[in-house]
Order: structure tokens, then C-alpha cells, then sequence
């Protein structure tokens, strides 16, 4: 065990606290936002559900629709192909090729998107343009997009984003390890929250409790976002920058194992569905997601992901030349060409953040986790400015704690309906969503600012329970399936969501006395 | 002495940052790279985090701001001077 | 899955009764009246709280016991706020 000295212990508290209330306001928008991410497939099969029966995986005759649609795509944009499922049992296939962008030398991802019903086939959309215009027209997405995206980048552009996501989940972690080391002893009062006892008393009890519980995972979470924020914006570059020279391109062939062409005689693509077949049989789960390059040509190759079999972690890959359809072998989910240590610490690092391993279940813990590691974040600057309370500066501090603390699942709550609202009048969804948030974040400082904290804090835990109970009559009233209808074509995702949110509205507006109440008003603790 | 907050803040932050990229960057260099000739960068990239972690503690711990520099700074030059050698920019 | 689900509610079981007789609880709560657990029974509770995690590990799997293991901390925290003296 480490020992610390007296004066050390102090530093480290520092450390904890000073990291804490820096990034614990960024921090407690990424935590919340990521506990709503976690179930951000069925956000998006609840938002989004199709009129009929839902489907999971690809639907044999997908190959029929493929080709035929490949013919209809200018050759240029057939450099990558690829086809997952997603939203509500939508497949999405895209065509993409490089195009030369206005700056010299500069290339941009050009190309179609098709939108496909995957219980009929039809095709319900298309759009052609840049990747990011593209990306706009999956309205079906939207909701959870916009989660995933406040989570993965604080909505900052790229690499700065993540750059400051990864520099939370590095506080986060120090957080968790500071807080270990100087309160380990704690541990003997696991079980001890003193909820008879002064205001500050009950606050400290009702943070380090929390903390103490969910310390090891506070670390996984904080130390496998941190290492999604870094990888991509700082790590892969760092690694063709020194280990390949600077050539990128190379780096990321090597690294995730392109296939290098070789023959560009033209031949016609094998059967999609038999691949998709095959690669599910061997992965044990249903094939979600196909990626191929060279298409039209001999050397034609494609990639199949399989969803997590049960009882692991990790779903699988399967390569195939797919001129002939013939499989060639199983490729590393992640990193590298064949099976290593590398690639199996790499692939950890997905289940262990995203919880998405075992369907709902593993999902409903970790979103606990999720829900724990907020509650943690927040009681802890409550208590920091709760100790502090007798100065002014602190007691504005206090306020705007309470406004990320309590405006924010407000504001996210009204988002969802604004998502439902705009799609339901034809708007474009992207931007009403960020306005409804924007504005729901200005009213809950209004709030805040206007009147006594506590007051405006019950306030908006009150309307966040209300707007909670609203939201399923929200997306049944905009043009959303109802119940019934929803179990008849085995939607049964649209009733669970809808009661989730009832539940959790209820909760909210749920009676309870002001000492219940984990938070405490700073006249209470300074009196 | 109100100096030395910012010099050991300094040394925690920006310096550690640092430091830990060309860790990375350069462990890259001298790890085996294994079957698939991708542990060696794979590791240096999973451990960025905790590597930094590591120092910015070490940082604020080390009772002796000089030798704390010394460590973290003689660590980072090492490194960059692996890459360079390796870039073919230095001897 | 289930597996881990029924492991979770066999140890949160434990973590409650642990919770029920554990020392700075009862003084915290002043509940002189019961008695605490003895240091060498909250040992053994402790263990038997663990020991769910260690069958699935030898006989289901990892994904289990990642499930089980999430669902422990967070019922412990859970059991702690409801044990709570109000």
C-alpha cells in the first residue's frame, strides 16, 4: 500500500479536488451524455422504428439490390463499397470515391447513399455529396448522433475535440486514482452514509460513498475514452509520423490490414448474400456490417463484421475474395493482419467502454455505471462549493455547478422532443436540435441566475420529469407507431424505451423530503 | 517562493504531455512488434494514458522539483533522439 | 446472460447482509442495540460476496463476469444509500 505523508496527503487531496472542479463540469456532460450513448441503437430503432415487421441483420435478396443499384452509381464513386444495419433495421449502403477538392492537391470523400428498408427493399432514400452531407441525411440517426457526438467531441471539430475529451477522461482518471489513495481508508465505511447528520457531513458521505463504489470502473471507463479520444487524433499519427515516415496512408494499411490491389481485369461481383451467410455462420451472430474495395475488378475483396456471439466480447471478421466468394480467413477485429497481443488488448478496449457485449443486459449496467460515475462527478463539486459556500466567488461557482448538474439532462430531454417535432414538420433535424439545446441550457441559467439556487434546481429536476413523461406522446404524436402496433411488428424496443421514460419521469417527479435529497442548499450548510 | 506552483504545474502538464508523446512515439521503436507486427505500436498507444497519468502524479509528488525535471525531461530526450536517429535527422 | 444476472442478486444478497451488521453503520446510525458483525464474519461474508465472480469465470465466462462484476458495484452503492439511517 502507498504510503503518503501528511503533507503529500494534502497535495493529493488538492489534486483531487482542483482537477475535479476544473474539468468536472466538461467531464459531467461527457459522463451524462455517454450513459445516454450507451444505448444509442436503441435510441435510434425506438425514434426511428420502420412501419413493419423490424429486422435484424441483412435480409436475404440484399445481393439482388446491390447489384442492381451498383450499376446505377457513376463509376468514379465505387472505389469503397460498403453496407451496415442500423436504425431501426435500415441498411445503409454507400458508395464512395476521392474528389478532387478546391484546394490543390487536397481530396475530399465524394459519393451515394442509399437508404433501404431492410424488410422490403425498397429504397426509401438517396443522397449524394460529401461525407458530412451525407451524414445529414441519416435523420433517422439523429437522436442519438447527436448524443454520441456531444460525448465522443464536446461537438468541437476534429482533432480538438477529442483532444479535449481524452484530456477529461485523463482528469477522470487521476480523479479516480487520487481519490483512491487518499481516501483507501474509507473503504471500511463502504457501507456508511450519514444522511441524520449536518449538511456537509451528508454531502461528503453521499460523494465518496458513490465513489468508493464505483471506483473501478470510473478508472476502466475514464481509461479506455481516453485511450478512443488519443488513439485516432494523437497515437495513429504519432506512429505514421515516426514508424512509417509520415506516410499515413501506409500506416493505416498496415495497421488495419488494407489488401493491396493486384489485378484489375474486370469480373463480376459473387453473391453478397451467400458471403454475408457464410460469415455469419462462422461468427456465430448475424453479419451487420460488409466493407469491399475493387469492386468490378479479379482482385475484389471484402470484409464482414459479425455482431458479439454470446458469451463474448468482441464480434469477428472475415475476409473474402469477392470475385469468387471465396473466404480466405479470419482477420483481427482491430489491428494487424493476424492474431496478436496487441489486437486483443485493442479490442478490450470496445467492450469495456461501450458495455455492449451481452444485448440489454450488459447495456443496463453499464448505463448504472454510467449513471453512478455523473452522480459521483456532481455530489463531488456540490461538495467543493458547499465548503467553500461563505465566499462569494464560490457560491457562483455553486450556481453554475447547478446548471451543468441539473440544466443539462433538462436540455437533453427537450432535444429529444425537438427531434421528434422537426422531423415530424420537415425541418432540418441537426439544427433544431442544437438550438432547442442551446436555448434549454440559456433558460436553465435564467433560472439559476434569477432565483435561489435550491428553487431553481427543484424546477428543473420537476421539468425534466415532466418533459421525460411527455416524450413518448411526443413521438407517438409525430407520426410514431403506437403500442399495440409496435408489439404486432415485433418492435417490442418502441414499448421498452417509452416505459423507461415513464419510469424515469416518475422518479423525477416522485414526492420526496428536502433531506432526502442528495443535494444540499448552501443556506442549509452555512447556517 | 511563489514561483514554484506554476514550475511544478508546468512539469506536470505541458512537459508531462510531451514527455509521454515521445515515450510513445519512441517505445514504438525499440518494443517487439510480435506476430502481427503491430504490438509495438499498439502498446505504446493503450498505455499513452496511463503514462501520462504516471508522470503528471510523479510530477506533483517528487519532493525535489529539480530532480523531478531532470527525470522527466532526460526521459523525453532520450526518446526524441531515438526518433530523430531514426527519421535520419540526427547522427 | 442470465448467469450473470443471477450472480449479481446472489451477491448483493450477501452485500446486504453484510450492510445490515456492519460496525460503523450501526454507529453511524445508533443502533447500539444490535449487534455488529465479528471482523472474521465480515471477512467470510466479504469472500462469499466475491466467490459468484470466481464460479463464473472458471465455468461461463468473461462477459459474465464483467456483467456481474459492473452490477456489484453498482448495487453495493445502492444497497449503501437504502441502509442508510433516514
Amino acid at each position: 500500500m502507498i504510503k503518503l505523508s501528511q503533507d503529500n496527503t494534502r497535495r493529493v487531496l488538492d489534486i483531487h479536488g482542483w482537477s475535479g472542479i476544473l474539468l468536472g463540469l466538461l467531464l459531467y456532460a461527457v459522463i451524462c451524455t455517454g450513459t445516454v450513448a450507451v444505448f444509442s441503437d436503441e435510441i435510434s430503432n425506438w425514434s426511428s422504428p420502420l412501419s413493419g415487421e423490424s429486422v435484424d441483420g441483412f435480409p436475404t435478396g440484399f445481393n439482388a439490390v446491390f447489384k442492381r443499384l451498383y450499376e446505377e452509381v457513376d463509376p468514379r464513386w465505387r472505389e469503397e463499397v460498403d453496407a451496415f444495419v442500423a436504425h431501426g433495421g435500415r441498411i445503409y449502403l454507400r458508395f464512395e470515391g476521392e474528389l478532387e477538392s478546391e484546394q490543390e492537391g487536397h481530396h475530399e470523400h465524394y459519393g451515394v447513399e442509399y437508404q433501404i428498408d431492410g424488410n422490403t427493399l425498397e429504397v426509401l432514400k438517396r443522397t449524394e455529396g460529401l461525407d458530412h452531407e451525407r451524414a445529414a441525411a441519416r435523420e433517422a440517426g439523429a437522436l442519438a448522433e447527436f448524443f454520441v457526438d456531444l460525448h465522443v467531441r464536446l461537438h468541437l471539430p476534429n482533432p480538438w475535440g477529442l483532444f479535449l475529451t481524452g484530456v477529461l477522461g485523463l482528469g477522470m482518471m487521476l480523479a479516480a486514482l487520487t481519490g483512491f489513495v487518499v481516501h483507501r481508508h474509507l473503504i471500511r465505511e463502504a457501507f456508511t452514509i450519514r444522511r441524520n447528520k449536518e449538511a456537509l457531513l451528508r454531502a461528503r458521505d453521499a460523494h465518496v460513498i458513490a465513489g468508493t463504489w464505483s471506483l473501478p470502473f470510473a478508472f476502466v471507463l475514464a481509461f479506455t475514452g481516453s485511450f478512443f479520444s488519443f488513439a485516432s487524433s494523437v497515437g495513429l499519427p504519432a506512429m505514421a509520423m515516426v514508424v512509417f515516415s509520415g506516410d499515413q496512408e501506409r500506416a493505416l494499411a498496415e495497421v488495419f490490414n488494407r489488401h493491396e490491389p493486384y489485378d484489375d481485369t474486370p469480373a463480376a461481383l459473387a453473391n453478397v448474400d451467400t458471403m454475408l451467410a457464410d460469415a455469419s455462420a462462422r461468427g456465430g451472430a448475424k453479419a451487420v456490417f460488409i466493407s469491399m474495395n475493387y469492386v468490378g475488378r479479379a482482385d475484389a475483396f471484402a470484409r464482414v463484421f459479425t455482431q458479439v456471439e454470446p458469451g463474448q466480447l468482441s464480434g469477428r471478421a472475415f475476409d473474402y475474395a469477392a470475385a469468387s466468394g471465396e473466404f480466405l480467413h479470419e482477420n483481427p477485429v482491430l489491428v494487424g493482419k493476424q492474431p496478436s497481443a496487441g489486437n486483443t488488448v485493442a479490442a478490450l478496449m470496445t467492450p469495456l467502454h461501450f458495455g455492449h457485449f451481452a444485448g440489454w443486459v450488459s447495456k443496463a449496467v453499464w448505463f448504472a455505471l454510467g449513471f453512478a460515475a455523473a452522480y459521483v462527478t456532481l455530489s463531488g463539486m456540490l461538495l467543493w462549493t458547499l465548503r467553500r459556500a461563505q465566499r462569494r466567488a464560490w457560491q457562483r461557482m455553486a450556481g453554475v455547478v447547478n446548471w451543468m448538474g441539473y440544466g443539462l439532462p433538462l436540455a437533453m430531454v427537450l432535444t429529444a422532443h425537438a427531434y421528434f417535432w422537426a422531423r415530424a414538420s420537415g425541418v432540418a433535424v441537426g439544427s433544431v436540435q442544437w438550438a432547442v439545446f442551446w436555448a434549454a441550457a440559456v433558460a436553465a441559467a435564467l433560472m439559476i441566475g434569477l432565483g435561489s439556487q435550491a428553487r431553481a434546481r427543484a424546477w428543473m429536476i420537476r421539468l425534466s420529469g415532466a418533459a421525460l413523461l411527455l416524450l413518448p406522446l411526443s413521438r407517438w404524436l409525430c407520426d410514431g407507431p403506437s403500442w399495440a402496433s409496435a408489439l404486432n411488428h415485433g418492435q417490442q424496443v418502441v414499448v421498452s424505451v417509452d416505459l423507461a421514460l415513464l419510469v424515469a419521469g416518475g422518479f423525477c417527479l416522485w414526492p420526496r423530503s428536502r433531506r432526502r435529497e442528495g443535494f444540499v442548499p448552501v443556506a442549509e450548510a452555512t447556517s | 517562493m511563489t514561483m514554484r506552483p506554476w514550475v511544478r504545474g508546468v512539469l506536470a502538464g505541458p512537459l508531462s504531455f510531451i514527455c509521454s508523446w515521445l515515450l510513445m512515439a519512441g517505445a514504438a521503436l525499440y518494443l517487439p512488434s510480435g506476430r502481427a507486427g503491430v504490438d509495438n505500436m499498439v502498446f505504446p498507444i493503450v498505455l499513452f494514458p496511463l503514462v501520462w497519468s504516471g508522470l503528471f502524479l510523479y510530477a506533483l509528488l517528487e519532493r525535489r522539483l529539480g530532480r523531478g525535471y531532470l527525470v522527466i525531461v532526460a526521459l523525453g530526450l532520450a526518446h526524441a533522439l531515438l526518433i530523430a536517429r531514426h527519421l535520419g535527422v540526427a547522427p | 446472460m442470465i448467469e450473470g444476472l443471477l450472480a449479481v442478486l446472489v451477491s448483493a444478497s450477501v452485500l446486504w447482509w453484510l450492510a445490515g451488521r456492519d460496525p460503523k453503520r450501526l454507529r453511524a446510525a445508533r443502533q447500539r442495540d444490535r449487534r455488529a458483525h465479528a471482523p472474521a464474519v465480515r471477512r467470510g461474508l466479504l469472500l462469499l460476496a466475491l466467490l459468484p465472480g470466481l464460479g463464473l469465470l472458471l465455468w461461463v465466462n468473461v462477459a459474465a463476469v464483467l456483467v456481474w462484476f459492473g452490477g456489484l458495484t453498482v448495487s453495493g452503492w445502492l444497497i449503501a444509500e437504502l441502509r442508510a439511517p433516514r
